[in-house]
């Protein structure tokens, strides 16, 4: 593993990137926010993520099709879904389809932020830092 | 990595099936002891808390605010032991403590009627004729309990992810479809069901330990988050208040309070009347 984690954020609402790409940048990472699915798709086709961090319900594409285009390119790749709309069916769907983690909204960024650290792990990334 | 519940539909289908489960996916198997740790966390007969769960309500028999004692402290115990992961937990109430936890497989057994009475027969040493009248009790005592404990009817389906007739396909590919369905990715641990279990933990834990102050006092945790619902009468409110205070102040899990109280309807309209 190279340089530090990858990370895409999608999430249609501005606030969560607005807050959460600058407190996963501060931890080192190489953060990219999307609030438009079709763009973080296009940005996947471009440039190979360790971690997609996403929500589920957006307008132009729901989560699930994004996890199922991502997984088909990228089976490595980490996804951890967040969701205000959090319920026992979408959870067991996403984990079906092949996310790492679930966690609900409102969150704290730290609990995300100990979720990426054991998807890097899982990657194979140190646990301190999410560098090789 | 999941958690399995088994619960049973009746009698004839005991515990072999859950060591079954759990000896094939190397999980730990949970069952009776629970009875046992409730009896000595909470100074209760194992006996009286299994009457409590096993029993239907009778004009002589537990009254309903000792049968919502015993029941909190069951289910205190019972959620606690579905915190650990992989385990298969064939004890009490398992299937009702993990309504809405995604990561919990809840399983029931059920037998046909037919079975079940042959069962009773020849376990019980009884006539065809006693052991419907077995079989038939039992049915009205689990729906009872069930019903008055949590407000459910056991028998709904929807309850369950595996609803299987052991008697129908046998005991080896009844715990070879429970061994597949408990390794679906579906059924992995996730955070947010982790706290989901958390939640109802501390809810349960809550519930036991207050119940004293009120039988129908409502527990709901979110995240150390406790909202509480409860009966009170206006002369006992400030002091209740105060015990409920003090008492949730020895757990660390718990962030923030809010109590809301119900005017106790009698006690306002005596009042009016005096």
């Amino acid at each position: 593993m190279d340089g530090p984690l990858k990370i895409l954020l999608l999430d249609d609402e501005m606030i969560v990137g607005k807050r959460l790409e600058p407190a996963l940048a501060k931890c080192g990472y190489d953060v990219e926010f999307f609030s438009n699915p079709l763009m973080a798709l296009e940005r996947i086709e471009q440039k190979e993520f360790d971690i997609l961090v996403a929500d589920i319900y957006m307008d132009e594409m729901d989560g699930f099709q994004v996890i199922e285009k991502v997984l088909g390119k990228y089976p490595n790749i980490k996804i951890i879904v967040i969701t205000g709309y959090a319920m026992m069916e979408i959870a067991r769907e996403a984990m079906d389809k092949g996310a790492f983690d679930f966690i609900a909204k409102p969150f704290k960024p730290d609990d995300l932020r100990k979720i990426i650290v054991k998807a890097a792990c899982a990657l194979g990334y140190k646990a301190d830092d999410g560098q090789s | 990595m999941s958690v399995v519940t088994i619960s049973y539909g009746s009698s004839d289908i005991r515990g072999h099936i859950a060591d079954g489960v759990a000896q094939l996916l190397g999980y730990k198997l949970v069952g009776r002891e629970v009875l046992k740790e409730a009896s000595n966390r909470f100074n209760v007969m194992e006996s009286k808390l299994s009457h409590a769960i096993h029993h239907g309500p009778t004009f002589f028999g537990m009254s309903d605010t000792t049968r919502k004692k015993y029941i909190s402290y069951i289910l205190a115990i019972a959620s606690e032991s579905l915190l650990q992961n992989e385990i298969v937990y064939h004890g009490p109430a398992g299937h009702i403590i993990a309504q809405g936890i995604p990561h919990i497989l809840k399983v029931r057994l059920v037998s046909s009627p037919e079975s079940r009475i042959a069962y009773t027969m020849d376990h019980n040493n009884l006539s065809r004729e006693r052991a419907e009248q077995v079989v038939e009790k039992e049915n009205i005592d689990r729906k009872k309990w069930a019903s008055i404990a949590f407000g459910i009817n056991d028998d709904d389906k929807d309850i369950y992810d595996l609803l299987i007739c052991e008697c129908q396909i046998g005991m080896k590919r009844t715990i070879e479809t429970i061994v597949n369905a408990a390794r679906e990715k579906k059924y992995k641990p996730m955070t947010y069901s982790m706290q989901c279990i958390r939640n109802k933990e501390l809810s349960c834990r809550i519930q036991a330990l207050l119940i004293d102050i009120n039988q129908d006092i409502k527990v709901q945790c979110e995240n150390g988050r406790v909202t509480l619902s409860v009966c009170l009468r206006e002369s006992e409110k400030n002091k209740k208040q105060k015990i409920i205070q003090k008492r949730l102040e020895t757990i660390d899990d718990v962030e923030h309070i809010e109590i809301n109280i119900i005017d106790d309807m009698f006690d306002r309209d005596v009042g009016i009347m005096r």
